[in-house]
């Protein structure tokens, strides 16, 4: 890699057609450098006093004939310089015409003489080199400004231009009009380019960070690519046919290569600028980049960080519906062992790396269990005979437990009961460490004890298992009084103005206006007089849902 | 105590059902009646204090009929006098003629630009309670309306990484920083119906200002009047204890009130009739000297615009290489998404408006006029394009012109009547208020590309 420091910011590089010199440009710098091993500063072009015609926006080097060059100044003139004239200043010819910034120009490869420039005024103009005074021809690309323009390699008359309006259009010269318009962008469009090799192909870049390929002929995307930061220059590959490099203007300092068969993350990317990267190119077998920073880079192509190396070669993930899916890179095929050929029954799709297996519908076993466990109305060991009858090989636990109960009760040393009482609230712990919450919270329910009863009812509801929910007995904080709505709102009016809902009292099924209190546990509530009068009597609640409100402490 | 109408209070004013509306407001005028009728002394003091001018205000100037006609009824009962065409002074300068009416019949170019004016005016009196006298200028441009209002929306309002109180405090001193008494009551106001607090806005309150929101203050005085001045080490110095984000927020707010200031002084924008501070001054006093360090106080210290000197600055911000919309917007789009988009829409949306007309005439083409303004008023602050002729400044704004213009964007508060009167161009009051609007938004622009500037070393 090398690094020559210019000091100064440099918006735009161009290369002599047979590759020798390079042309580097930026507002208070215009030099040419020569590249051999290393790149070696050859002359400046700017002469004498400093004036704004000198200062770069953009660079084009004659294809053909290496005497000339092309620049955009940024007080909206373009400059030809002339390598050949005599004398030291170089300055050939100043084309005057646009109004505002010029963005871009470029030289046409078949007509020697004629090039094409982008301003930000909106205007695309052909020029001839030789004529100053005036334009060939004057696009209106009737958008706010002019980002990029290129000619198409291989129709002689075939013109993309992209604008501040996101649009790309392609025109043909000998047309009055636009052949079409394409929404290409969100925000601007700021950069295009012509695929070397495909007559069609046009990728275009905007600062709405995506990259997208187009079929010139037919306006319809290709393909699309979704950088990190806005995108100012895209460029296809030289050499590559699906490999497009980028840079952005702001916040993104490198220059990223990628593969548009898998575009999700960047295949190259070349780092080493403080700034971000204004322009690059490839010469040979090495990418020479400039940025902002006044440093121009010169790395060797296969220099680059690859963010492919880094990835994780193996993965695995769970989805909350109970699939499983694996990756694997390794290219040879895996022996699959106990686990796996258990698996493999239960493998519904794979690719060459990724397998997914479905583990089961674990709802139908929860739902079973749900509502045939019984969890009081009976002793504890009958309880434990009943869930060890229905759970039978799931849940042997509860033949365990059951025993362990019954021989706390022959012991005549009281230490030993407590040790299995202890061991009784570890189990449950046991269970709800390892997440089998309905096992852990019938348990503490059957026993007493502290257990995620709580949890074990969110996960019924989740399964729409309202009814079995509502037979828990999960201790509820006192029926409060609320001055809100059920959405949370805080309001005193009925009907609520957030969620337009209103209420009707489980008792007098009448609508609710002013207090309205409800229980946590089932949602059910009404008028506070009318629930006080009906708790003072009856334990459930009086919807018939059959949850048992706990009314205590009011 | 709390002398200014507490609109809080007011429930009806905030109910859009027209039914509830209305039974809610009869019991507010009610209450009052019967403070009136009370005897005592009290009671009275506290009817005249608290209420008093607000059923004035919502008489005259309430776009919900309903509202205005009970307020007006209560009032003639009670033989309360008052004059109509002093409480609805909206602005100093510009003639009551050319504003447009709240309710009633409206003259407007397209009946989409009418429903428009309307359906804001409702939005923002449910809202804020109010229509604002700023408001009421805005509305001869109702789509600019509409999208100073998102902005504002944006800011103040959606979630954010600010708390809301510390949001409209932040907005207090940025009027602060330009002496804006009418912006910084209605902030005051906005900040007590939102929940802030109300020592904060009195004088003794300074104190209980948090010692972070105090940072500010260097920000905000250079951004008013030295923004070239405003770069990373300032930077670096806030990120102490802001994060990165919250404190894009707060200069974000700092900026947009900043070219508020700007517009309000320099159309010269009448108090509220209900929000007139008895202690502050509300014509020329004495105590000149006392209340400008109050000002400055809240602001953060004291610092004036000077002539902007190139020789002096080591890296000047150049917006031919750094500008709003490719750069800055960016970086603020990094933090605060929403914003950031309102903001350009707004921007952008000013820089293009044109009607063809100017001084009454039509079809005439403002596009050279209106750059040179937006041109003239960033060079005042030290941005130079590259590809912009300046010389055009000289031939499209005479001398007259371009001292009101530039005391409208460096030192607003020293506006008066008679720069406008100087102005030696022919221009209506309509086209006043648009090269406002102009100034403005251009020092805005300005303003958010030397913060950007600023913070993009530490993204």
């Amino acid at each position: 890699m090398e690094i020559l420091s210019l000091q100064l910011a440099i918006n735009s590089i161009s290369v002599s057609p047979d590759a020798k010199l390079l042309i580097c440009g930026g507002r208070e710098i215009l030099k040419i450098f020569k590249l051999e091993n290393k790149i070696t500063e050859d002359r400046s072009l700017r002469i004498g006093k400093p004036n704004l015609n000198y200062s770069t926006q953009d660079l084009a080097w004659h294809p053909r004939q290496s005497n000339y060059i092309l620049s955009a100044a940024k007080n909206s003139c373009i400059v030809l310089w002339n390598l050949d004239k005599s004398g030291p200043n170089k300055l050939d010819l100043i084309f005057k015409g646009h109004s505002k910034v010029v963005n871009r120009v470029k030289w046409q490869h078949t007509n020697y003489d004629v090039f094409v420039s982008a301003g930000q005024d909106g205007m695309i103009k052909l020029w001839d080199k030789r004529v100053a005074d005036q334009v060939i021809l004057n696009l209106q690309g009737n958008a706010e400004g002019a980002r990029d323009v290129s000619f198409s390699p291989f129709k002689e008359n075939l013109i993309a231009a992209s604008f501040d309006n996101g649009q790309v259009q392609i025109w043909d010269l000998k047309m009055p009009n636009p052949l079409c318009k394409i929404g290409a962008h969100k925000r601007n469009a700021l950069s295009i380019d012509w695929h070397p090799n495909y007559a069609d192909l046009l990728a275009s870049a905007g600062s709405d960070k995506n990259i997208k390929v187009w079929n010139a002929q037919s306006s319809e995307l290709v393909c699309k690519v979704q950088a990190p930061e806005p995108v100012a220059k895209v460029s296809w590959v030289p050499h590559e046919n699906n490999q497009i490099a980028s840079a952005s203007h702001t916040l993104d300092n490198n220059l990223y290569i990628w593969h548009l068969n898998e575009p999700s993350l960047p295949h190259f990317v070349y780092r080493g600028h403080a700034h971000p990267i204004k322009d690059f190119l490839w010469v040979g077998d090495s990418i020479i980049t400039c940025s902002e920073d006044g440093n121009l880079i010169r790395n060797p192509r296969e220099n680059a960080y690859r963010p492919h190396k880094y990835l994780a070669k193996h993965s695995l993930a769970v989805s909350p519906l109970n699939v499983l899916a694996t990756y694997s890179d390794s290219q040879t095929p895996s022996n699959p062992d106990e686990l796996l050929s258990q698996a493999d029954r239960s493998l519904i799709h794979h690719t060459s790396k990724m397998k997914i297996y479905d583990l089961g519908d674990y709802k139908t076993e929860i739902e079973n269990l749900a509502s045939s466990y019984q969890l009081k109305g009976k002793n504890v060991e009958q309880l434990c005979k009943e869930n060890a009858a229905v759970s039978r090989k799931k849940a042997p636990i509860w033949n365990s437990v059951e025993h362990l109960f019954k021989s706390s009760y022959s012991v005549d040393y009281p230490w030993i009961n407590t040790i299995i009482l202890n061991a009784l609230q570890e189990t449950i712990d046991y269970y709800s460490e390892i997440g089998d919450v309905q096992t852990a919270a019938c348990l503490s329910a059957v026993f007493n004890y502290r257990g995620p009863v709580r949890e074990y009812g969110d996960l019924l509801r989740q399964l729409n298992l309202h009814h079995e929910a509502t037979k828990l007995d999960i201790p509820q904080p006192n029926v409060e009084i609320f001055l809100r709505c059920k959405c949370g709102k805080i309001s005193e009016d009925q009907p609520c103005s957030k969620c337009k809902d209103i209420s009707n009292c489980a008792v007098c099924n009448l609508p609710v206006k002013g207090l309205y209190s409800w229980c946590q546990g089932c949602c059910h509530g009404g008028h506070l007089m009318h629930l006080k009068n009906w708790f003072s009597r009856e334990t459930l609640c009086p919807a018939g849902c059959g949850h048992q409100c706990s009314f205590e402490n009011f | 105590m709390d002398t200014e109408g507490s609109i809080s209070t007011i429930k009806a004013l905030f109910i859009r059902d027209p039914e509830a509306r209305e039974a809610e407001f009869k019991s507010f005028l009610s209450m009052c009646q019967a403070l009136i009728h009370s005897s005592s002394d009290i009671n009275q003091h506290l009817f005249r204090t608290k209420y008093e001018k607000t059923i004035i205000r919502l008489a005259v100037e309430c776009p919900l009929l309903d509202i205005k006609q009970a307020s007006d009824e209560f009032l003639r009962i009670n033989r309360i006098a008052y004059d109509p065409s002093f409480v609805e002074t909206v602005s100093a300068y510009i003639p009551a003629s050319e504003i447009k009416p709240l309710s009633g019949e409206a003259d407007f170019r397209s009946d989409r630009e009418k429903s428009l004016y309307m359906t804001i005016n409702q939005e923002l009196f449910f809202t804020l309670g109010r229509v604002t006298h700023l408001d009421r200028i805005m509305g001869a441009f109702p789509d600019y309306m509409q999208k100073h209002c998102e902005v504002i929306k944006e800011v103040l309002f959606e979630s954010g990484p600010l708390q809301f109180d510390w949001r409209i405090y932040i907005a207090y001193m940025a009027s602060a920083a330009h002496k804006c008494d009418y912006l910084m009551s209605t902030c005051e106001e906005q900040g007590k119906l939102y929940g802030g607090k109300a020592s904060w806005f009195s004088p003794q309150g300074l104190s209980e200002i948090p010692a972070k929101i105090k940072e500010l203050s260097t920000a905000n005085l250079k951004l008013a009047h030295r923004p070239w001045e405003f770069d990373e080490n300032d930077i670096h110095a806030l990120l102490g204890n802001w994060q990165i984000s919250e404190l894009c927020h707060a200069l974000v707010i700092l900026c947009v009130f900043h070219s508020l200031s700007s517009i309000v002084l320099g159309l010269g924008i009448c108090p509220e009739y209900d929000l007139v501070k008895q202690n502050r001054r509300a014509s020329i006093s004495d105590d000149l000297e006392e209340d400008e360090d109050d000002y400055d106080r809240i602001a953060g210290g004291y610092l004036t615009y000077t002539h902007y000197d190139i020789s002096a600055h080591r890296r000047p911000v150049r917006p031919s290489d750094f500008n709003w919309n490719d750069q800055g917007f960016n970086i603020i789009e990094k933090y605060l998404p929403g914003i950031a988009e309102k903001l350009m829409n707004r921007i952008r949306y000013t820089f293009v408006m044109t009607f063809d007309t100017i001084g009454g005439e039509e079809g005439i083409n403002t596009a050279n006029l209106r750059r040179a303004i937006w041109m003239y008023t960033q060079r005042v602050y030290g941005l130079e394009y590259d590809d912009y002729d300046y010389s055009n400044v000289n031939e499209q704004i005479k001398r007259q012109t371009k001292t009101y213009i530039k005391e409208v964007a460096c030192a607003p508060h020293r506006v008066t009547r008679r720069h406008i009167e100087l102005i030696d161009m022919k221009l209506i009051a309509e086209d006043i208020i648009h090269v406002n609007f102009l100034i403005c938004e251009a020092r805005l622009e300005t303003e958010l590309i030397y913060t950007t500037n600023a913070v993009q070393a530490f993204i």
